[in-house]
């Protein structure tokens, strides 16, 4: 029996699904608050939440979906500010419409120019980049400063118009809040989509998200670029509501301000930076009453809010609701099985016979063709003139002891290492040299031994990513939720669902991945890699620690692909795991081929039993190979 | 309970208590409200100022200058009858933050009948279209020239010179001396670039060759930048930094021995330099001061009013401001109020639009003028501001230099024996 | 070649500050942005004693080290431990900035906004070097700033408990699962930042003055050696600190304000291009 490790559903799912409703809500409140009594100061710290709001907003979508800390925000808000106030004082442009573009623009620009140099090489280099260039504002400020104003700033920015007529008063807080509703509801939009999982898949590996066929490099950039455009229009909206910009108000300590709010109200929260913004506005705002302690009580206020806020609003929602299950006071839900034994029916579809393929659909494998494969590492030689092949509708395994060369195999397939010399096709596609992402769109799919799992993700939406790329919806679509938005996000689901009961799991489809037991993830991983229709399937260690039963499903789908007609390369420590569902097995020892057959040939084969014994002595049978304890597990099935 | 544990199981109960204490504040503040704006019987005069920052002893003394004025005043009987409040806002030098805070009292009906707007140009430039919009009188020290501008502000004065008014007593002084190049120091802010541009425009005018280099408000070191200037050979140096760059600058000329005479800006001069540097480092260093401020000068010593001042000031437990501070600082707060309370008298109103109707015509008043800084005859300058200016007038002849000394238990100004 | 100098001196306490983050990297993981702030602290320490107290040189140095170990260990407990152990948290970030902000503020209510001068340990005459002045407490700090990097940095990779640091940085629970005492190494990196910093607060603050804004400025400046030298790396700090010091001082030296920072910027980026994790780095940060 599978372990059942409890896995406990959503808490409290109704609000999920309620919650898109219950903001949008709120927003229309406080969209009419002024006509319900509403004073100028709460406008004015409502309008001041707003704009921090978006800013953070932007934040999180590089930091808490992508994974990068991108600290440039404040430069992107300062370039949406100067671009206003230069348009309007310079050049008399009061329509904040065309501001909006205007700065929109200019906030794409600058966030693309300095994301590419950090974006290449990722994480710390391009938080130094973007603290970089927060510090230079003032320079740039008063170097440009017959334009900017330089260390004086711009005053006289005049009030906004829309359409010819002025924007004040309350006609200024309506159309800031209106814009933030609209901002919130397309990075709702964009996060609740497939592009919302590529961010956190990619937040989680680049690894895994070029596996999936996602160019990382350029995902990181839409991302960094999609973060600037809130911290454009906030820009334009703090320009025209102080009437007077400096560089003062673009130091370090915004940035570090934003960062805060982000990780106060979550950084993965949607509307979590609405929450972190409302607080490190009003917070620091009260504290300045406390005149010469102001500094200290902020500080505390700080490491308080850091100690309690660490998983942002949300944690601290999880942990009161399960707190609140503890005591009692709300009633605990069943802990929901993982994996049973494989229902009666499942069976039975799984093993009809040719009909499998009509079930499975058709898998339109290819081969894949290794010719005299070599790579080196400086003196080394991982592998060494390696050639053989993997026809569709058998199961090639390649096993070896360690450091024989599998893994980096594997890798060069895949397009993580370039190879020396030689060649690696998939059909007619030669695939060595290609980045790891065009591997993958040319038909490559591949798990891997510790299974990459993003965190926060359920199990459907996961094995969904694996189409995001073959099955892509554009972002325009899925912002505005247009027609192919829902049919392509229902289809994957779909297909989702039915890969997942297809390998005996559905029960886990709206279970967090990250906190299934490792047979179950392994299964999500197949099931993730069946959703890319690919034309190779790289197992790489897939049977590795798992229990009998896990194995026996495991055999099971890999028997599924195979009868559909995929191509199956297993790389396997697992020897009877291997002879049991090999077709043919390639023996890998110090980077070179030593030997490739059917099972029984390499089962008889002296010098592979030598390599994996480390013994001269010759072994007659694979049961004395047992009692030597050379090879785990219980004794094989009788070998096809 | 170790703190892990305490964190881990009471987060959601403490953040469920910060947020409520949060609104709770929020709440409180504008529940606290004292009933009304101006009630009846009181004048509310608001500072608004940066109470935790670089600025912070600048702040200490303006609102010891404010204290001593009420104090004074309202042993009279107060302004035409309504006794002088002074409330404080904390603004940080956030322009932003000013501009909310004085928001928030606006609109929950607490409108002060007038303020100081600000320590800094930046706050002062962010609050100036609220007073003008809402039409509250507001005098500061913040000296910009853009500030200057009645028609677009007509309820703001100044009441500290302008920095262009503090620069031709150097011209003199280098043209006396017959020096043909002057370089200037200066840190690259708001008030150095300020500072610098009427050094740079009264020389050029003058036929005098000018030359600058410029240091961050981060810098450690100024070494580099005095090199720089050294290289171009300067008969006499101008500086201005505020706060600990001052230091550095003559510091870092110690150290590259030079010898040449280092003129601080008014700016610079102010702060204490003394008693951070040794002796030897003070050579050849000058700062303008004031002859109202300086001890033994008959501008400070035949002033009663002066004496009065600082007698209120010490009673007000402001020894250790006058000590540090000095005088001259700490009657720039006094001399708002006083101005107000004199115009008050004249117009037999505390409007604040016709309190600056009626700055802008004050009848002259006979020695000893109830304000500071200037004399007590306006010998060296009058706060007789015009429909055109809203800025003191100010006569080269009240500035003096000196070498850099400290201020005496009066506050007033004692040159050192460096020079 | 003042100028030389000067940068080489401004250097040396970038690169304090670059090492003693790094210290604390090394063996937590964690960014210590307070890190600047204790060396203020130890400025103002210095003046206590030697000032305040009037204590001759080598008591001002234990005690100034002492009590800033001591408030590092208390801000290791307070705002760090409880969030250790927590992937993927940038709550560290938030917390060691709020200890910066809390000891400025306490650092302005105890001794006010004025600067208050220490007396330089060695004489104040400026010596002549190699055609350049130098005060002689600025050379002091270049020589014992070298010897502090150099001497973590063989610490770190030829010791057990510099090895066990790295490990604990790279993966805690694996460090933990070998034996290595992750809590001890945490507090002792903390200590050992602040007693570096309270050890300085002499020579530094004889040069800077011990004053408010000292913290805020050093941050900044040792945040641009990591980002040059690399994180993670000792040798890489000085190199890194050494680097920003010259540069800044030289730009200054023929430009105005504006220009240094740019020009390093500038550096800093070309030095990416070759080298991604900057001139050394290639350790761990966990949070990034």
């Amino acid at each position: 029996m599978a372990a059942t490790t409890a896995v406990s559903p959503p808490a409290l799912p109704w609000l999920r699904s309620a919650r898109p409703l219950m903001m949008l809500g709120l927003g229309v409140v406080v969209l009419v608050a002024p006509w319900l009594g509403l004073g100028d100061y709460w406008s004015r710290q409502f309008i001041l939440i707003a704009i921090l709001a978006l800013v953070v907003s932007g934040l999180n979508i590089s930091l808490g979906y992508a994974g990068e800390l991108a600290l440039g925000q404040v430069a992107l808000y300062a370039v949406g500010a100067y671009v206003t106030g230069y348009l309007a004082v310079s050049h008399g442009v009061t329509d904040i419409l065309l501001c909006l573009l205007a700065a929109i623009g200019g906030a794409i620009v600058v966030g693309f120019v300095s994301g590419i140099p950090g974006l290449r090489l990722g994480g710390w280099s391009l938080a130094m980049v973007t603290f970089f260039l927060v510090i230079i504002i003032p320079n740039v400020l008063d170097l440009l400063s017959s334009q900017t104003g330089g260390a004086l700033g711009l005053s006289g920015i005049p009030v906004p118009t829309i359409f010819g007529a002025q924007l004040v008063g309350d006609g200024f807080y309506v159309f800031v809040i209106a814009v933030t509703i609209i901002w919130f509801a397309i990075f709702r939009n964009l996060i609740g989509s497939s592009h919302g999982d590529a961010f956190l898949v990619l937040k989680q590996s680049p690894i895994l998200a070029a596996t999936l066929g996602i160019s990382v490099y350029r995902l990181k950039l839409l991302a960094y670029v999609v973060g600037a455009i809130p911290a454009g229009i906030a820009g334009v909206l703090f320009a025209f509501l102080s009437a007077y910009i400096s560089p003062s108000s673009f130091a370090f300590a915004l940035a570090f301000t934003i960062l805060t709010a982000s990780v106060v109200g979550g950084s993965q929260s949607i509307y979590g930076a609405i929450f972190g913004a409302a607080i490190l506005q009003l917070g620091p705002e009260r504290i300045a009453s406390f005149q010469n302690y102001s500094l200290i009580v902020y500080g505390a206020f700080l490491v308080v809010a850091g100690l309690v806020f660490s998983d942002g609003i949300a944690g601290l929602v999880r942990s009161g609701l399960s707190q609140a299950r503890r005591r009692g006071w709300l009633s605990s839900a069943a802990p929901i099985d993982t994996v049973g034994p494989m229902a009666e029916s499942d069976v039975a579809l799984a093993t009809a016979g040719d009909d499998t393929a009509a079930v499975i659909g058709d898998l339109a494998g290819e081969a894949l063709t290794v010719t005299e494969l070599r790579k080196d590492f400086g003196g080394l030689t991982a592998v060494d003139d390696v050639t053989l092949e993997a026809v569709p509708g058998e199961v090639t395994a390649l096993i070896g002891p360690n450091g024989s060369g599998k893994t980096t195999l594997l890798n060069l397939v895949c397009g993580f290492y370039k190879p020396t010399s030689g060649s690696v096709r998939l059909g007619p596609v030669e695939l060595g040299g290609l980045a790891p992402y065009r591997s993958a769109r040319a038909g490559v799919a591949r798990t891997f031994q510790t299974p990459l799992i993003p965190k926060g993700m359920r199990a459907r939406a996961f094995v969904a990513t694996g189409r995001y790329v073959s099955h892509r919806v554009s972002m325009p679509a899925s912002i505005l939720r247009l027609p192919s938005f829902w049919r392509g996000s229902r289809a994957s689901d779909a297909e989702a669902l039915r890969l997942l009961a297809l390998l005996g799991i559905a029960r886990v489809a709206d279970s967090e991945v990250a906190s299934l037991p490792l047979g179950t993830r392994r299964l999500v991983e197949v099931a993730r890699a069946l959703a890319a229709e690919p034309k190779v399937f790289l197992f790489d260690e897939v049977g590795s620690g798992l229990d009998e039963e896990d194995i026996h499903r495991l055999e099971e789908a890999i028997e599924l692909i195979r009868r559909a007609g995929g191509t199956v390369v297993l790389v396997e420590h697992n020897f009877p795991l291997v002879l049991k569902i090999a077709d043919r097995i390639h023996v890998l020892s110090q980077g070179a081929l030593i030997a490739s057959g059917t099972p029984a040939e390499i089962q008889a084969n002296r010098r592979v039993l030598e390599e994996y014994t480390g013994s001269s002595e010759t072994v007659d049978t694979i049961e004395e190979l047992e009692r030597s304890d050379a090879v785990p597990g219980p004794p094989p099935a009788e070998p096809r | 309970m170790r703190v892990r544990s305490w964190v881990r199981v009471r987060r959601p109960a403490v953040a469920v208590m910060a947020v409520v204490s949060l609104l709770l504040g929020v709440v409180a503040v504008d529940g606290a409200a004292p009933a009304g704006a101006a009630s009846t019987g009181t004048y509310t005069f608001l500072y608004s100022g940066d109470f935790t920052g670089a600025t912070m002893a600048y702040t200490q003394a303006e609102v010891l200058g404010l204290k001593v004025a009420i104090k004074q005043i309202n042993a009279k009987g107060g302004i035409q009858g309504k006794k002088v409040v002074l409330e404080t806002q904390n603004d940080q030098n956030n322009p932003t933050t000013a501009v909310s805070l004085l928001e928030q009292k606006l609109t929950s009906g607490q409108k002060p009948d007038a303020m100081y707007p600000g320590g800094s140009s930046e706050v002062t430039q962010a609050l100036l279209p609220i007073l003008t919009r809402d039409k509250i009188l507001g005098i500061d020290a913040t000296s910009s020239s853009t500030l200057n501008n009645p028609s677009k502000y007509p309820y703001y004065f100044g009441d500290s010179e302008l920095s262009a008014q503090t620069v031709p007593p150097y011209v003199v002084q280098a043209k006396a001396k017959g020096y043909k190049k002057v370089g200037m120091i200066y840190g690259n802010d708001v008030s150095g670039q300020a500072s610098m541009q009427g050094f740079q425009t009264a020389f050029q005018k003058a036929g005098i060759t000018f030359v600058s280099a410029s240091f961050p408000d981060t810098a450690v070191d100024v070494t580099p930048q005095l090199e720089q200037l050294k290289a171009q050979n300067p008969d006499m140096v101008i500086f201005s930094g505020y706060g600990v760059p001052t230091l550095y600058i003559l510091k870092g000329r110690a150290q590259i021995s030079w010898d040449a005479p280092f003129y601080a800006d008014l700016l610079s001069g102010a702060f204490p330099i003394v008693q951070n540097l040794p002796a030897s480092s003070l050579h050849n260093v000058f700062i303008e001061t004031t002859k109202p401020f300086l001890a033994g000068n008959p501008a400070s010593t035949g002033n009663p009013v002066l004496n009065t001042f600082v007698s209120d000031a010490k009673s007000l437990g402001g020894q250790q401001v006058l000590n540090n501070i000095g005088a001259g600082v700490t009657a720039v707060g006094y001399n708002a109020l006083i101005l107000i309370n004199y115009a008050a008298k004249q117009a037999k109103s505390t409007n604040g639009a016709t309190l600056a109707k009626t700055l802008e015509s004050l009848k002259k008043a006979n020695a000893p003028v109830p304000w500071l800084s200037y004399g007590s005859n306006s010998q060296f300058g009058n706060f007789y501001y015009t429909s055109k200016n809203h800025y003191p007038n100010v006569f080269p002849s009240g500035f003096i230099f000196v070498g850099p000394g400290t201020y005496n238990s009066n506050g007033l100004f004692v040159p050192g024996t460096g020079s | 070649m003042t100028t030389l100098w000067s940068g080489l001196a401004d250097g040396a306490l970038y690169a304090l500050v670059g090492v003693g983050y790094n210290i604390v990297l090394l063996a937590s993981g964690v960014f210590n942005f307070a890190n600047a702030q204790l060396i203020m602290l130890g400025t103002y320490l210095a003046y206590f004693a030697a000032v305040t107290l009037k204590l001759p040189l080598a008591p001002t140095v234990l005690i100034g080290a002492a009590a800033v170990a001591l408030v590092g260990v208390v801000e290791e407990r307070l705002a760090i431990r409880p969030l250790m152990g927590r992937r993927d948290s940038h709550a560290t970030l938030i917390t060691s900035v709020g200890v910066a902000v809390a000891i400025d503020g306490i650092v302005l209510r105890i001794w006010g906004s004025q600067p208050k001068a220490i007396p330089a340990p060695l004489s104040t005459k400026p010596l002549n070097l190699l055609g350049g002045t130098i005060e002689p407490t600025s050379l002091l700090l270049i020589v014992l700033v070298i010897v502090v990097g150099v001497g973590l940095h063989i610490l770190s990779k030829k010791t057990m408990i510099g090895l066990g640091s790295l490990a604990s940085a790279e993966d805690r629970e694996a460090a933990m699962a070998r034996g290595v005492n992750v809590r001890a190494l945490a507090i002792g990196a903390f200590a050992l930042a602040g007693l570096i910093a309270g050890a300085f607060g002499v020579v530094v603050g004889s040069g800077t003055y011990a004053n408010p804004g000292l913290g805020d400025n050093l941050a900044l400046f040792g945040f641009v050696a990591i980002a040059i030298g690399g994180s993670g790396s000792q040798i890489g700090s000085l190199i890194g600190g050494f680097a920003t010091g010259i540069i800044y001082a030289e730009v200054s030296r023929y430009t105005n304000a504006d220009w240094p920072q740019i020009v390093v910027f500038a550096l800093f980026l070309l030095i990416l291009l070759t080298r991604p994790r900057g001139l050394f780095g290639g350790a761990v940060e966990r949070q990034v």
